[in-house]
């Protein structure tokens, strides 16, 4: 009798897990991915392990309407998506005209175990100063610079606001692309991308403004925004 | 100095029209300031065919929402430096919805709440896919294929010249799948090896590149050297390419040596006579 208790009891425990991964009460909200007796990473001095134990269908599971298609014992545990930016604020300083002014910033991305990941970039405007003044969009030395088509930046007659990227999306540091303008709805662009998973995977970012005699004195300002994802 | 992470870094769920799902994020700000964020939701299709999208400022006809007591989608949030905040995600889906798939982001988006100290301010926003299947059906019926399926060369040398497998998977279906497929090595027609494609997810009606999968991870596809000289085949699903191996540079070195020989002989007769 005292068995038949406990293995109605164990019966009633499993079907509430199997369903109820998320718990509340009226102040508070509990989501556990997966009901495990035990998880985490295993080392001494040779061997590293990573474990789950007591996953309920590591990979795949399902509940009443509802199939989840990963587990994070699916292909390797580690899905963290990481993503850093060295420093917020960029700086130029006093512009003087006709000498271009640069500045760099480093973003360092880490993806889960077997994915890429792609960055893309977008500006919320223009430089811009009060009352509306902007530092055009850079079109590069042969005027052919857009968000997505980069352009030879030499010419210290050449003005605007660009940036470079050291990656697969620019020939060289010499070539610059404007940021996508999100306020006239320019679509932001991909500036890295990798499909292999990658570590602290650094970008390095560079900004370049310039600026002529005639442009007006005051504080330009604008932000710029790097979206970072894992490929699918 | 911004620093965050995001997890899980995608969520793949297969859902019935009026059931509900909620899933738990948990974000983590890595570095030693506090940062203000807040979360939204934004719909994409993939771009090309190496897992890269773009997003279509479409809203999606799933409603989503924060089960967190104090939080809404949108609104700001802070987390102190190298704090965690775990954000609940529900996901709706209405009976009315019609079957497929539906591709989007979940966002964590930097904010400021004080006036531009500098020229340009940077700001992250970090995003973990949603990849949800909208079905009726227990099972979906999916359908992939292999398209282009070639190596980089038919003529391969015993020892150098790498051999590498291209091609595309398509998915001629309407939901999204994972590649379960590999590629099988023989030679005078008996299987030699077996290389497994990298499980990615191919999503409906279009193709994805294929990698291969060695040690948990994604590789190029190629063959090991060295390979003995003979006649092989690679087939992937019902698609066969062949492509010869024979020690081409050995046979290159020896002509060459032989045209030196002669060469060598030729002068040492001519300076005799």
């Amino acid at each position: 009798m005292t068995k038949i208790f406990f293995l109605f009891i164990l019966f009633i425990l499993s079907v509430c897990f199997a369903d109820a991964q998320h718990f509340e009460s009226t102040n508070y909200n509990i989501d556990w991915g997966n009901f495990n007796m035990t998880s985490g990473r295993k080392t001494s001095t040779n061997y590293s392990l990573t474990d789950t134990v007591g996953q309920n269908a590591p990979g795949e599971y399902t509940k009443t309407g509802v199939k989840l298609k990963s587990g994070f014992q699916y292909i390797y545990p580690f899905d963290v998506f990481s993503f850093a930016i060295d420093n917020l604020d960029i700086n130029f300083g006093t512009l003087v005209a006709n000498i271009a002014t640069t500045a760099t910033t480093t973003l360092t991305t880490t993806t889960p175990s077997g994915h890429g990941f792609q960055i893309t970039t977008a500006e919320s405007s223009p430089l811009k100063s009060n009352p509306l003044t902007i530092i055009n969009d850079v079109t590069g030395d042969n005027s052919i610079a857009t968000e997505s088509v980069e352009d030879l930046w030499t010419n210290s007659n050449t003005y605007g606001f660009g940036f470079n990227a050291n990656t697969t999306y620019f020939t060289s540091s010499s070539y610059f692309r404007q940021f996508a303008n999100m306020s006239t709805n320019e679509t932001p662009q991909i500036i890295d991308a990798s499909i292999a998973p990658v570590k602290n995977h650094q970008t390095l970012i560079t900004y370049k403004v310039n600026v002529s005699g005639s442009q007006s004195a005051g504080t330009y300002q604008n932000y710029i925004i790097y979206t970072a994802t894992p490929k699918y | 100095m911004s620093n965050l992470s995001i997890t899980p870094s995608k969520l793949e769920i297969q859902i019935s029209p009026g059931a509900n799902y909620v899933q738990s994020y948990v974000i983590k700000n890595n570095s030693d300031q506090q940062v203000i964020l807040n979360s939204s939701i934004e719909s994409w299709i993939p771009q090309g065919s190496d897992g890269n999208v773009a997003y279509t400022n479409t809203n999606s006809d799933i409603n989503f929402s924060l089960s967190n007591s104090d939080l809404k989608l949108g609104q700001n949030f802070i987390i102190g430096p190298n704090q965690s905040k775990q954000l609940v995600l529900k996901i709706q889906v209405t009976p009315e919805l019609t079957s497929g798939d539906r591709y989007l982001t979940f966002f964590v988006n930097q904010s400021t709440n004080t006036s531009l100290s500098s020229n340009s301010t940077q700001l992250i926003k970090l995003g973990s896919h949603l990849l949800i299947t909208v079905t009726k059906s227990e099972i979906p019926v999916t359908k992939l294929i292999i398209n282009n399926f070639k190596t980089n060369t038919k003529f391969i040398d015993c020892f150098f010249s790498p051999l590498k497998f291209t091609g595309q998977v398509l998915n001629q279906s309407d939901y999204f799948d994972k590649i379960d497929k590999s590629i099988t090595i023989s030679k005078n027609d008996n299987e030699i090896t077996k290389i497994s494609i990298f499980p990615d997810n191919v999503l409906a009606h279009h193709s994805r590149n294929i990698r291969c999968l060695s040690n948990n991870l994604p590789v190029d596809c190629q063959l090991e050297k060295p390979l003995w000289p003979g006649f092989y085949q690679a087939t992937i699903d019902k698609q066969t390419i062949g492509f010869v191996v024979m020690p081409y540079s050995i046979i290159i070195i020896f002509i060459l040596f032989t045209v030196l020989a002669k060469v060598l002989i030729d002068i040492y007769k001519y300076r005799k006579l």
